[in-house]
Order: structure tokens, then sequence, then C-alpha cells
């Protein structure tokens, strides 16, 4: 627990690192500004790790990872004295790597001229090969490690502490630690907290037939344990072009430079909230624009790609299955179902059909 | 603070009863001071008011990773002790009612503070408080004649050093000697935070859920162990309770409180929890609270519920139903 005291310094970097800024984007819609938020559930797996005796003194944390979560695992290695080796492939971008390294991570690069199915196999691969060398070394495993999730019970404290009662929560969907764990602990205080999740077309977390997805950081190939499906009262999916736009106007509306996930949860947040003016609607806005600088925010780049947007859609089409076929921005309302709950139904009306 | 207790820097005091009859005959003046010091300076009175069980309780993680139980009381007004103490400055030895060992104790400690080891003397205690059902009885006693002592030596001591001397006598205490709300780590006596004003303005409803019951006994409650979750959850509860007092919101104190509480079942299971629950949801309640080492509980609504009296009424009538006794109600402005 971390209460700041607005008449003091921050005790340390870190510190400003794990308390984000909350920020009024609107009469009734806050946005969580986040400088990288994996750096929250790094920080608490690795703290919760050395406690319990699992990751032993002097031993690494791994994790496998082309994101974010390496970020957070560097940054909270040092800040707690831990050495952390991440596993990684040529998609990570250089400048990150470089930040990786200059904190004294180890990065390993798995290199393959496979498809990309392969490449999860050889970075799994690795893991084993490094955990088997290091004893007492403790694996991340953000995707199913309660821990990811439990975290965020800190970000839920703050919300409840600055903006106090919150209605509708909208984060965007990858782990599922932050959309399920903040809902979670504002759910103590308000079990109707409605939670909107956001995803992207192509990404199976709930239940989009699998296929390449443009949008970069937003979605899964495989559907992680720790995403409480139940938890969920709206899911969202938008495309890359209307995410891409969204952040686009979040950095021109609001003078905030996010990366395309706050976009996201952007857009939907300010729906949400136009069409609920008594409700206070909180948006998870998960990192900085930074490592898009040359892609999300360079129109030319867009326009090579294909993903410029034309029209910003202003309000989502309603879908009653995840597994039609989707363009643009589509919600469906979840209704707290599990993905087994929702499927068979997907199936029924696509006999029907 | 023992800088203070030097003869010279003793007052009058306005709250002493100068004029009552003393319970150990007239006070015993001391042949070692002089005849500057005044009658009254040897007897000294105390009051402290009781609690309707705590609005939160739990465990926290400090910013350095040290795991703290705290508890943030609930004041009873009208439930009060009162202490009158008779300084002896030639006996260390010390009188005092039956079976009153923790008040005993606190006397000592206050004596030995105020760096007055050679001195004793003799109190007498009077409350209105059924001890037993988590009204902190005990607590009440024991602060009230830490005041009664520093008043007959002719100090007043900063709730701080009173809540020290308590859970010195107490083993643990609670934070009825601060004024205001703090959240209190009831067994280092010490405050973890001060919440920015008051209690927000609420009606409320005090009862108890097993008025013939034998209560609890504080000593023999295994400590509440919270887990990493419930720990998080409890952070919650705490930011919930800073918001709720910063914007005098009752609606998110009762939130807090009623989470608190259910927090808190796996430990001290509170006889009927689940039916009071509900009639709390029936009644339009902002929220339930309850004691932590006794059987006392209380409702809280919000002002300017529409239908606050009939409210009330209907959640009175459904306690009495159940088996709930010792109805009181109250409003804070």
């Amino acid at each position: 627990m971390i209460i700041r005291n607005q008449h003091q310094p921050l005790k340390s970097a870190l510190e400003a690192l794990l308390r984000p800024n909350v920020i009024r984007l609107g009469k009734n819609l806050y946005g969580v500004d986040f400088d990288t938020m994996k750096v929250i559930p790094a920080f608490y797996t690795a703290q919760r790790a050395l406690e319990m005796g699992e990751l032993k003194e002097g031993a690494p944390i791994i994790e496998t990872t082309s994101g974010t979560m390496g970020r957070g695992y560097a940054y909270a290695g040092r800040a707690l004295g831990i050495p952390v080796k991440l596993v990684s492939d040529p998609v990570l971008a250089t400048p990150l790597k470089n930040e990786l390294e200059s904190l004294g991570c180890e990065v390993h690069i798995v290199q393959t001229t496979a498809d990309n199915g392969d490449v999860q196999a050889l970075r799994l691969a690795r893991i084993y090969e490094l955990l088997e060398q290091h004893p007492g070394a403790y694996w991340g495993r953000q995707y199913d490690n309660p821990l990811n999730a439990d975290s965020y019970g800190a970000v839920a404290e703050q919300l409840v502490d600055e903006v106090g009662d919150v209605h509708c929560l909208v984060a965007t969907v990858g782990s599922g630690g932050s959309s399920g764990g903040t809902a979670k602990y504002l759910r103590k205080l308000n079990p109707k907290l409605r939670l909107i999740g956001v995803d992207t077309h192509g990404s199976v977390i709930f239940g989009q037939p699998k296929c390449s997805r443009p949008f970069r950081g937003l979605g899964n190939s495989l559907v992680p344990k720790n995403v409480r499906h139940d938890a969920f009262d709206e899911v969202h999916w938008l495309g890359a072009p209307e995410g891409y736009a969204a952040t686009r106007i979040l950095h021109r509306r609001q003078g905030m430079f996010k990366g395309p996930t706050s976009g996201a949860a952007f857009w939907v947040a300010q729906w949400y909230a136009a069409a609920h003016p008594d409700q206070v609607v909180v948006a998870l806005l998960p990192d900085s624009g930074h490592r898009y600088a040359d892609t999300v925010y360079n129109d030319q780049w867009l326009a090579c790609q294909g993903l410029t947007c034309k029209a910003m859609p202003i309000a989502p089409d309603t879908v009653f299955s995840p597994s039609e076929r989707m363009v643009g921005w589509t919600r469906i309302d979840w209704k707290r179902r599990t993905l087994a709950e929702v499927l068979p139904l997907t199936s029924a009306s696509e006999t029907m059909k | 603070m023992k800088t203070h207790c030097q003869s010279s820097e003793i007052s009058p005091h306005p709250t002493c009863w100068t004029t009552a009859p003393h319970p150990a005959g007239s006070p015993r003046r001391s042949k070692a001071t002089p005849s500057s010091i005044v009658a009254n300076q040897h007897c000294g009175v105390g009051v402290c008011s009781a609690h309707q069980g705590e609005l939160v309780q739990g465990v926290i993680r400090t910013s350095e990773g040290v795991k703290r139980r705290v508890l943030l009381t609930c004041p009873r007004p009208d439930l009060v002790s009162h202490a009158r103490f008779v300084l002896d400055t030639d006996s260390p030895a010390i009188h005092g009612a039956e079976g009153a060992s923790k008040a005993n104790a606190a006397v000592r400690k206050t004596l030995d503070f105020l760096g007055r080891n050679k001195c004793g003397g003799q109190f007498l205690l009077n409350n209105n408080i059924d001890s037993g059902h988590g009204n902190g009885a005990s607590t009440a006693d024991v602060v009230a004649v830490t005041r009664a002592v520093a008043d007959a030596c002719g100090i007043q001591l900063p709730p701080e050093d009173q809540a020290r001397i308590a859970v010195a006598a107490e083993g643990a205490s609670d934070g009825i000697m601060f004024d205001e709300p703090v959240l209190f780590a009831q067994r280092e006596g010490v405050v973890v935070e001060r919440f920015a004003g008051r209690l927000p303005p609420r009606a409320g409803l005090n009862f108890d859920t097993d008025p013939e019951g034998p209560g609890v006994d504080t000593l023999a409650l295994k400590p509440a162990n919270f887990d990493d979750d419930e720990i998080m959850e409890f952070g919650v509860v705490i930011a919930a309770v800073r918001h709720a007092i910063h914007h005098r919101d009752v609606d998110l104190m009762g939130r807090a409180t009623t989470a608190s509480a259910r927090l808190n079942q796996r430990f001290l299971p509170l006889r009927h929890f689940a039916a009071i629950d509900k009639i709390r949801q029936e009644v339009g309640a902002a929220g339930i609270h309850i004691s932590h080492s006794g059987t006392v509980a209380g409702m809280i609504w919000r002002l300017d519920h529409p239908e606050l009296n009939v409210m009330m009424e209907v959640a009175s009538e459904a306690l009495r139903d159940l088996g709930c006794g010792r109805l009181s109600s109250y409003t804070v402005y």
C-alpha cells in the first residue's frame, strides 16, 4: 500500500512507476495514465515470490516476453536487487532491448526461421533451460500466475482513494491481469461494477476465430488462464485502424501520448460515459506512446500498412456471437458468462444460418 | 513529554471535582512539597467514552512491507467511564476497585510515565458500559483513569501517550482516546494514518446481536491472520474510508464498513450476520459495522434518505425479531 502524501516528494523513482496519475478526461470519465502498467504485476510477483521462498535469494526471475512485461521485470528487479533474465524473439525492438540491457537484464533472443507457433515453443524451451541452469529461479508466468491479477488491488485502492465509487471499468485484455484484478477488488465495495473488456478481431480470448492481428499489443492467440470470462459484463472488439485512430484522437484531444491499447480503451470508455452520464467511468491506459512513434503516430506508415481509418465509428455494432466475422468496432453483452456458456450459443446460431 | 511533569508547571484544573466528597477522605498533602501546591492538585478526574465496535478492522502492509493490525473505532459518546484519582506522594501503593486490574496497571504505567515512580494513590471508576459485548468497557476505564492520574499530576497527556499507556496496560487497545478518526494499530498503540476530517454525517442504529450471551473473552480470541488477498482487499476498504471521510460520503463509508465486516466473518463470525446483511439491503442502509471482539454491531444511513425514520423503525423491528437487543439510535450532523 502506497499512500502518496501530496506535500512530500516521492520516496523513489519506483514509487512513480507504481502510482500512476488518475486524470479526468470528461465530466464522468477518468483515465489511469500508466507509463508501464506491467511494473505493477512484475514488482508484486517478484516481492511475493521472494517472501514465499519460491524465489531464492540471489536467483533470477525469468520471463518470456516481447512487450512491456519485460520492462516491468527490468525495473522491479533493479529495485529489489533481483537478477532478471528475459527470453524474447527478433520481434523485440532494439531501443527496448537496449533499455533492458542497460538495466542489467540478460535478454535471450531465440532465432528461428520457422513460423510464429514455433517461436513460442522455442521461447518456452529456453525458459526450461534457464530454470534448469539456475536453481531457485522463479518463472513469472504472467498468463496463468494469479499474482498477476492480484497485484492490481493496488490500482483499485488508488482509484477508490482518488475517485471514490467507480461504476464502470474499461480495460484492454491481454493476460487478463489488469482487467480481472482491478475489477475483482473494486467489486468488493461495489459488486455491481460494470466491467468492459476491449479486445481485437482475430484474438481468441473472447471466442473470435484465430487469425493474424495487425493491432499491436492487444489480444492473444491463446486464452490465458488469468482471463476470468465470467467477470465481464460487456466485450468490445476494435480493429487496428479504429484503435490507432482513437489513439491519435486521445493525443490531440487530451495531449496524452499513449500506446494504441490506451487509445482503444479510451474510445470505448468515452462512448460508454457519454451514454451513461450518471455513472463514473474509468479507463486503464496501459503504456506511453514512445514505442509507437514511427508506427501508430506515423501517417505514412499507417498508409503503407493499409491501417488508415477512413471514418471513425462513433458507436459500435452489437453482435450476438463472438465468432462472427467482424470489421470496425463491435460489442457483445457478455453478461458475466464463461467462454463455454457463450460459445455453445454461438455454434447453435451458426447452424441456424 | 516527561519534562512537563515538574511541579512548577502544575496549573489549576477546572474539571476537578473539588467540592465533591472525596472517596478516600480528604486528599493527603505531601510533606515533601511546599504549601505552594493547592489542594486539588492531588485529585484528578478523567472521562472517556466507549465505542460500538469498529467501523473497519484488518491488516495492512506498510510501504516498508511490514504487516500491521489496524482498526477505526466507531465512537459511542453516550456510553462513558468516569474516573477519579487521588495522588499519594508518600507511598507507591495503588488502591482501586476489585477486579479492575487493567485500570490498576494503567495507573502504575501513567505514574511511571510521568516520572512519579514513588507515587501511588486511589482511584474510583464509574461507568454505564456493559463489558464483554465489544463496547470497549475496559479500554474506556483504562483511558479514563489514565486521564485522571495525569490530571491529578497537573498534566494533559496527548492522546498518543494515552494510547501507548493503554496498550502497555491491556496488551491491545482501541483508538477511543482520539477525538478525530484515526487508523489505529491496536497492538503497538500507534496511529498509522490520520483521516482528514470527521466521520460523515449519518443516522445510525446500534444493537447487540447476543444481548443475553456471556460475551466474548477478548484475550482468548485468536488474531485474524489475513492472507495476501485479504490484505489487498482491506487496502481498498481503507481507501474507501479515506475518500468517504474527506468527501463526507456515507454511502461509500457504508460500503467500506460492510466489506470489512464481511472480510472478518472468517475470524469471529457475528451471530445472524447473513440475516442482518439482508435487513441492511431491505431498509436501504448504507452499511453495517461490527465489533471484532464482541457481539455489538450497527447500521448506518445517509441523513437525506427519503424514508429514514420508517426504515430505521423497520430495521429495529426486524433486528428485534432476530433476537438482537440493546438497540439505540443516534444522528450525527
